[in-house]
């Protein structure tokens, strides 16, 4: 008797587990759905992102635009930081429940589409989704092995960022676009040498070599390949060792911000904090730079070049992406949100910079007028004075980069300890890439 | 014993009424259970089994798992980060726990032995416990800590290190003994135990004892530690498992990266990482399991020592 039940009960358990987990497969066919819908069309909806309360009600704002074109698709919204975005899609992706559209991330979207999880939008360019207004050129950071699994919101373009305030009350002249690595040393070694009697003693950087998208840049301005079509890297052992040990004196000599300090203010850093002169990322993150630092005077240039050679090479990075999911039921509705979202002016016109730089010459537009805020004007400066140098673009990142970039910046922690030698730290880079890129 | 009653003349009915009744009431049992069982089966006992079975496979939570046998199990003495993370949860579980325990039964002596305001200082005591676990007690300890922070300023005040040198949090041979502080000052949970217990010691035993001539110190460890060893026993079970799998704090401490150098990198805090951030789950689920056998047999062999030490009121020894 009892032991019937018990089985009852199981049995009853794993069919609910099945259901939950189970096989809510692709939702028919695109084209027919596509060239169906229109303005009038009913359906709903969900659609998931990253960031804080500003963003939602950014979005907040942005749908309800949509629906004034598109008044019978209900959208739902969730959103989270970034690390438990991905902790969600995750466990979604497990049981085939995506939401119908993503944010995505240049550096999930190749392990993403190798899992067949996004739904290839090529087709749907002819109907619901034409993207007017958007290069070619910008739509390759979207493209995995030619097949178009995402569309990049905005994009930015890896700069250097230094605080004027701090500067001038060291009365050290601002950092230029013309600078050499051996300069930039000499820079921070002069900031340094005038701030240390400053109360809190003010430093020219924190250790620059302590992310991968700095490595990337500069394997990219000696021309170099950085990973291979097969997802595995294009470099070297030695090439990282020459990396980080290009500044290895004044890391072992104490020139830069102090790894302690660093690791105590995290998330913010000695830059956002306002005690150390300059910043690498991404162009799209001076806003953040304004805002942590709590000061509007922030510069913004590309970082220094190799000895001798007197151009940059800058490539448009995609800031965030959109996908529509595989498991999606409304694909076509997802397709005219993300088409809205990336192509509207009015959309543009609430965002400004934040999701990056507007993708079309209409949405810049929009974007300078509409709130010239001190960080739009000046990320879009950016983008328009560097347009001639952005000529490169961006290497693919292949499945598992977030993992290989998380690990190096762990690993580099160690190095600034005095943990690891460079040789170690290049070691077990490779051994966690071997482990982690492109499986 | 249940009665039934029986109508005359139907004597041979009655036994299989009597079987039918039991068997609806056993139902009904079954019914009121089955939000227990139903929660038991699909949400501890299934994943538990399915997370035994993922061991044995590489699995990323998209892809369909494959069998990769004992592979899971045998990396983990290669990897290094895995051993670090034995090491310092290890470290944890070992001072922390015994710290923790120590202040309790200190403190509850001390408030046994109040005479008024003991609930004041009671509910004063027991509030870190109510609030510790928390995130956001995690967030003030880790401002406390910080470069610039409180602790520092208070320190270089006194001599110590300049403020501005990272705090503890900064330092990675400090994060630990941080982290133990923060368990330590949440001992009001075995300290509100340890108090019941004393309150049970014999208050004749302690007298006669005084009588015979024995001091506080003696009196306390012939005595009074004897007589609440059963409650020594429980607390001490509980702080060592509750050790073992300490999460948020250093979560929460590091952001999520177990930094800085791996010193805060807690077992679980590394299991979490390997499951939900690099999606090894095959991975992460032998983690586990070895977590679980290693706890069932520090369990089991405190249960075989305690026989030596803890004594039960009534026991004929």
């Amino acid at each position: 008797m009892i032991r019937k039940m018990l089985a009852a009960v199981v049995a009853a358990g794993t069919v609910g587990v099945l259901a939950l987990s189970g096989c809510s497969g692709g939702g028919g066919d695109v084209n027919a759905q596509a060239q169906q819908f229109t303005k009038d069309t009913k359906a709903q909806i969900s659609f998931s992102w990253w960031g804080n309360n500003d963003r939602a009600d950014q979005f907040g704002k942005a749908i309800a635009l949509f629906n004034k074109e598109y008044p019978n698709v209900k959208v739902t919204r969730s959103f989270a930081a970034f690390a438990d975005y991905w902790t969600a899609r995750s466990t979604e992706a497990a049981g085939h429940a995506l939401p119908d559209l993503m944010m995505m991330d240049a550096g999930y979207l190749s392990e993403y589409a190798g899992k067949n999880l996004l739904q290839d939008l090529t087709p749907l360019r002819s109907s619901v989704m034409p993207l007017d207004g958007v290069d070619d050129s910008s739509l390759g950071a979207g493209k995995v092995d030619g097949k178009l699994e995402s569309v990049p919101l905005g994009t930015n373009t890896w700069s250097m960022m230094y605080n004027k305030d701090l500067l001038d009350k060291l009365g050290i002249k601002y950092p230029t676009d013309n600078m050499s690595w051996t300069d930039l040393g000499n820079f921070v070694r002069e900031v340094d040498k005038a701030g240390a009697s400053a109360n809190p003693s003010q430093f020219g950087s924190s250790d620059y070599t302590d992310g991968l998208p700095g490595f990337i840049y500069w394997l990219m301005q000696q021309g170099k390949d950085v990973f291979t079509k097969e997802g595995k890297p294009a470099f070297t052992q030695q090439q990282v060792i020459d990396y980080v040990d290009s500044v290895k004196d004044m890391r072992t000599g104490g020139s830069f911000f102090p790894i302690k300090r660093d690791v105590a203010l995290d998330p913010l850093n000695g830059f956002l904090a306002g005690q150390a002169a300059l910043w690498f990322n991404f162009s799209t993150t001076l806003l953040q730079a304004m805002t942590d630092s709590k000061t509007e005077h922030i510069g913004i240039v590309p970082a220094p070049s190799p000895d001798g050679v007197d151009k940059h090479v800058l490539a448009q990075h995609p800031s965030l992406l959109l996908s529509v999911s595989a498991n999606s039921k409304q694909k076509a509705a997802a397709a005219a949100l993300l088409n809205f979202l990336v192509t509207s002016p009015d959309v543009a016109a609430v965002f400004g910079t934040s999701l990056g730089v507007p993708a079309t010459e209409e949405g810049r537009a929009a974007a300078a007028k509409a709130n010239a805020t001190p960080a739009d004007a000046a990320i879009l400066k950016y983008a328009s004075d560097m347009a001639p140098e952005t000529t490169a673009s961006y290497p693919l990142l292949p499945a598992g980069y977030g993992t290989v970039e998380a690990k190096w910046g762990e690993l580099h922690q160690q190095l600034e300890y005095g943990q690891l030698s460079s040789k170690q730290f290049a070691q077990q880079f490779f051994d966690e890439m071997s482990l982690s890129l492109g499986n | 014993m249940m009665t039934v009653q029986v109508a005359p003349g139907a004597q041979n009915v009655a036994p299989r009424r009597r079987a039918t009744r039991r068997r609806r009431d056993t139902r009904a049992g079954y019914i009121f259970l089955s939000p227990w069982l139903i929660g038991f089966f699909v949400l501890t006992a299934g994943p538990m089994v399915a997370s035994l079975v993922l061991s044995f496979t590489n699995y990323d939570l998209f892809s369909t798992p494959s069998l990769v046998g004992f592979a899971n199990y045998t990396r983990l003495w290669t990897d290094s980060n895995y051993l670090q993370a034995v090491k310092v949860t290890v470290l944890y579980v070992v001072i922390g726990a015994p710290l923790k325990l120590i202040v309790a039964l200190a403190v509850a002596v001390l408030l046994n032995s109040a005479r008024g305001g003991s609930g004041f200082y009671r509910s004063g005591f027991y509030l870190p416990s109510l609030i510790g676990g928390s995130v956001s007690i995690a967030i003030i300890w880790k401002a406390m800590f910080i470069d610039n922070g409180v602790v520092a300023s208070i320190g270089s005040f006194f001599g110590g290190p300049p403020a501005e040198s990272g705090g503890w949090v900064g330092n990675p041979s400090m994060t630990l003994p941080m982290l133990i502080l923060l368990t330590v000052w949440q001992f009001g949970a075995p300290m509100v135990i340890f108090l019941a217990g004393l309150k049970q010691v014999p208050t004749e035993l302690l007298e006669a004892a005084s009588v015979d001539g024995a001091g506080r110190v003696r009196r306390f460890i012939r005595v009074t530690l004897p007589m609440i060893s059963p409650v020594l026993f429980f607390n001490l079970l509980l702080e060592l498992i509750h050790a073992f799998q300490v999460f948020n704090s250093a979560f929460i401490i590091s952001n999520g990266t177990g930094g800085p150098v791996r010193s805060t990198l807690f077992y679980t805090l590394y299991l979490y990482q390997r499951g939900f951030q690099s999606f090894q789950m095959g991975y992460a689920s032998a983690m586990a399991w070895v977590l679980l056998i290693v706890v069932g047999l520090v369990t089991f062999m405190l249960f075989r020592t305690s026989k030596a030490w803890v004594h039960y009121a009534g026991d004929e020894k």
